[in-house]
């Protein structure tokens, strides 16, 4: 059985494309290789069996010449899809594939990447069916499909880079299924491509751009076809010459045809791309391949590497804070010493549901050995599906801190490293923390997910974290320092930072206008990451009452006050009778005392937003006074 | 002498009028390149009068001809003659929309302003916008620089304002980090990277006052140059990711 190219037509009112849309939702400034292998092994990560046994995938980089790349394309059916890439030269991205063609002529050499997973599900599911791996991988944009809520991906944006790392826009699937779903004649082999909207050469006929290589069928609608899979032996002879074989186990090869780094100024030869993909595998997987739930090598064609923990020790400080958890001490007196501790996550209610959950996540700290620098004082944040979704760096948290590596193990991975199991707390967590991921999964944040799926404190909930782990660290690794139980709150005294002399309190006399007197003080708070503030104000003139007194907090600059107010979070007083409210001023919140008639003197008290920019900051108290008994 | 009615341009002064007063500084430089050049910003249809333009076009011209050590360059007096008695046309015909005899400071000190102030002089504020972000050349001929940064800088007068008016410009390195990193052409290179960028002029006032503010808590001087370009970097970034 013949394979071929067939595009989807449209009509000519229909919407164009000139690129693919999640292409760019995607990439966000950062297409280098690390979103590349993240969003890879995160699809194969979640696609695996429900057995004992890792996701296997081989990353194979290959390049193809002469004969053997002529076969290759002969079997591509690169003519039919040369025709139709011809005709899409007018946009940017069209010209570039077109130069990628002419390039691959010209040099008569061809990349390409396969990606080859075993024990992993398949591409599951009917050609036209509504939810399935095959239409989230290989059909649907924006889609996804992911199953459990452990899943590491969930907005279908993740695929898209398959097509933004191949010159041509083109990625080839052949896949082992794992059910018979929808069919028991394995392998499934289908190729697509993304050109731009393009007309026919004689002008009649607009085709849409999404071009699918496999079996020529009539699908619904006149003169609308598309290519579905090629099943079993059609398939298998098929895989043959574009070397995508499949092994004796269900998964899925990935082939990404002319294999490139967007972004990178040079074209890295084969050597440095495998290596630099073994090296990103273990930066953000260590904990999967720690727990023997996913195994990578990457092959080029002098030599295999395997990303293993063994021969590449860098992130052993990470993983013993898993394998000697069990280990754990108080305080961090030695270098390898570990600590185990936890940090609160209260998780609201859903929209519609009532009652929140009080969860907590697990943060490792382990004191690090002298020559252990890679990635020093930063913590990994992780939860079921085992890759690191960011490292939190917390270099010099406090002046001449301890080193150390921190784990937060947050959801389903909370338990890891003690024996026993995730408790239904953790699965809850675990749910909330995926939706306080965004589309690159490489932070925990407020997401629209989040906002669309639970009721307030969410945000409370998700921002709360960093600080959280922040005030843990201090507490630990904090030289010199009692760690009593006022620990945080102690070491928030010793290194206030005030405004003035840049160290140490400051102490400013008459804050207003030369009609009141008081004393003003501000000093920023390391505990909370927050500038606290007080004052008391009285008129300087008998006969004099105080009608108003605004307080707001003013950035400075080198050389004077910018025009840059940091917000007041909140204020208030202890003198009777006055009222406080945060009004904005200029779209920044100040703080507003408001006394009753009759009053000669106020005192307040108060503190900032958040800051972590921590530059210096002065309080500013603007004040109203009038003559006792004036309207 | 420098009344209401010369800042107006209604009465000039001579150099025999301020002769009493004229100290010999011992150093000799041809304006004849500055002449040429002013003559042909003037005649240039492209060129608007008292548009930042002038400023770019003329600068590279200025600063090669005034061969000026930085402490030359600090002598006030020098800078009032060129713009009192030699070029005092150019200066109407760069800043005359600022004058206004309710505040006159204004136009004053684009006659009289320099020393220490680098920024306010219609000439010295040139001399020093090229001075501190040309680009040496190998030989020592003035002819053989690259003033290509002093135009980027000069032609966007949010830049040049936001840059040449502060402390930190005057330490070099920062100087030409943000001009190349804040400039129209760096901005727009960037701008399809995030999602709803500011305009360029916001972006160089947030991320210049975002480095004012930095500049509290560190002392520019004791950072490297890699230091400072990650730390623009990274202030341009939260400004353009519109981080509060």
């Amino acid at each position: 059985m013949t394979a071929e190219w067939g595009f989807t037509t449209s009509r000519p009112t229909d919407a164009r494309y000139g690129d693919d849309v999640a292409k760019y939702a995607m990439s966000d400034g950062e297409q280098g290789l690390k979103t590349f292998v993240r969003e890879v092994l995160q699809n194969s990560n979640d696609a695996r069996l429900e057995n004992d046994e890792p996701a296997e995938v081989t990353f194979r980089l290959e390049t193809l010449e002469g004969d053997e790349l002529r076969s290759y394309l002969e079997a591509l059916d690169i003519s039919t899809w040369s025709e139709h890439a011809g005709l899409s030269g007018e946009t940017e991205s069209g010209e570039h594939i077109v130069d990628a063609m002419s390039r691959i002529e010209e040099e008569d050499a061809l990349r390409i990447l396969t990606i080859e997973d075993k024990n992993t599900a398949g591409l599951l599911g009917a050609e036209t069916a509504d939810e399935s791996n095959f239409t989230a991988l290989v059909r649907d944009v924006l889609f996804s499909s992911k199953s459990g809520d452990t899943a590491g991906g969930s907005y279908g944006l993740g695929k898209a880079v398959l097509w933004l790392f191949s010159g041509l826009s083109m990625v080839l699937f052949n896949s082992t299924l794992s059910e018979p779903d929808p069919r028991d004649d394995s392998p499934r082999l289908i190729g697509r491509t993304r050109l731009p909207t393009h007309k026919s050469a004689d002008g009649e006929t607009v085709f849409q751009g999404h071009g699918w290589y496999g079996k020529a069928e009539e699908s619904e609608g006149a003169g609308r076809s598309r290519p579905e899979s090629l099943w079993g032996e059609a398939a298998a002879d098929r895989a043959d010459p574009l070397r995508l074989t499949r092994p004796d186990s269900s998964g899925t090869s990935i082939q990404v045809v002319d294999f490139r780094v967007p972004t990178a100024e040079e074209r890295l030869d084969d050597t440095e791309l495998a290596e630099e993909i073994t090296d990103l595998t273990l930066e953000w997987f260590w904990p999967a391949i720690y727990n023997d739930n996913l195994k990578v090598n990457v092959e080029t064609e002098t030599e295999t590497r395997e990303a293993s923990l063994d021969v590449h020790p860098k992130y052993t400080p990470f993983t013993s804070c898993l394998s000697e958890r069990g280990e754990a001490v108080e305080e961090l007196e030695e270098p390898g010493d570990i600590t185990d501790t936890s940090i609160d996550l209260t998780v609201p209610p859903k929209t519609g549901d009532s009652g929140e959950t009080d969860g907590e996540l697990a943060l490792l700290v382990r004191r690090a050995q002298p020559d252990e620098v890679h990635k020093r004082n930063s913590v990994a944040f992780v939860r079921g599906a085992g890759m690191v979704v960011e490292y939190y760096d917390r270099d010099k948290i406090v002046v001449g801190n301890e080193d150390f590596h921190g784990v937060l193990l947050g959801g389903k991975a909370r338990p890891w490293g003690t024996g026993t199991e995730a408790t239904e707390t953790d699965r809850v967590v675990e749910e909330f923390l995926t939706a306080a991921e965004p589309p690159r999964h490489n932070q925990w944040e407020r997401t629209e997910t989040l906002a669309n799926t639970y009721s307030r404190g969410f945000k409370k909930a998700v921002e709360g974290i960093k600080p959280d782990v922040t005030d843990k660290l201090r507490s630990l690794v904090a030289p010199n320092v009692d760690r009593g139980a006022t620990g945080p709150e102690r070491l928030g005294n010793r290194f206030k930072i005030g405004n003035e002399a840049k160290s140490g309190r400051s102490k400013r006399e008459s804050p207003s206008s030369q009609r009141v007197s008081g004393e003003t003080d501000i000093s920023f708070d390391e505990t909370y990451d927050h500038w606290v503030f007080e004052g008391n104000i009285e008129p300087l003139s008998d006969g004099y009452e105080i009608r108003e007194v605004t307080v707001s907090l003013v950035r400075m600059g080198e050389e004077r006050a910018t025009n840059d107010r940091l917000p007041v979070a909140n204020v208030s007083s202890n003198t009777p009778g006055v009222g406080v409210s945060l009004p904005e001023e200029n779209d920044v919140q100040v703080g507003r005392l408001n006394p009753s008639p009759g009053t000669t003197s106020v005192t307040f008290e108060g503190s900032s937003d958040l800051d972590q920019r921590r530059v210096e900051t002065r309080l500013k108290v603007s004040v109203d006074i009038a003559k006792r008994g004036d309207e | 002498m420098v009344d209401e009615s010369f800042l107006a341009g209604e009465r000039e002064l001579t150099h025999d009028d301020l002769k009493p007063y004229l100290t010999p500084l011992g150093i000799s430089v041809d304006l004849g390149a500055v002449d040429e050049r002013i003559q042909e910003i003037e005649a240039d249809d492209d060129i608007d009068p008292q548009s930042s333009d002038i400023d770019a076009e003329l600068a590279p011209t200025l600063h090669r001809s005034l061969s000026l050590t930085r402490n030359q360059a600090a002598d006030a007096g020098l800078w009032h003659y060129l713009c009192i008695v030699r070029f005092p046309d150019f200066v109407h015909y760069r800043w005359d929309h600022v004058y206004n005899p309710e505040k006159p400071g204004n136009m004053e000190e684009k006659f009289l302003k320099a020393g220490a102030d680098i920024y306010s002089n219609a000439l010295h504020r040139l001399w020093w916008a090229a001075e501190l972000t040309y680009e040496p050349a190998e030989s020592d001929d003035p002819k053989d620089r690259d003033y290509e940064r002093t135009r980027r800088a000069l032609e966007f007068q949010e830049l040049a304002n936001d840059v040449f008016d502060r402390w930190f410009a005057r330490y070099r390195p920062v100087a030409t980090a943000c001009v190349d990193l804040l400039c129209h052409e760096a901005l727009e290179d960037l701008r399809g990277d995030y999602a709803d960028p500011p305009s360029n002029s916001e972006i160089v006032s947030d991320t210049t006052t975002r480095l004012r503010e930095e500049l509290t808590v560190r002392r520019v001087e004791s950072m490297d140059k890699e230091d400072i370009v990650d730390t623009i970097e990274s202030l341009r970034d939260d400004v353009m990711r519109n981080d509060e």
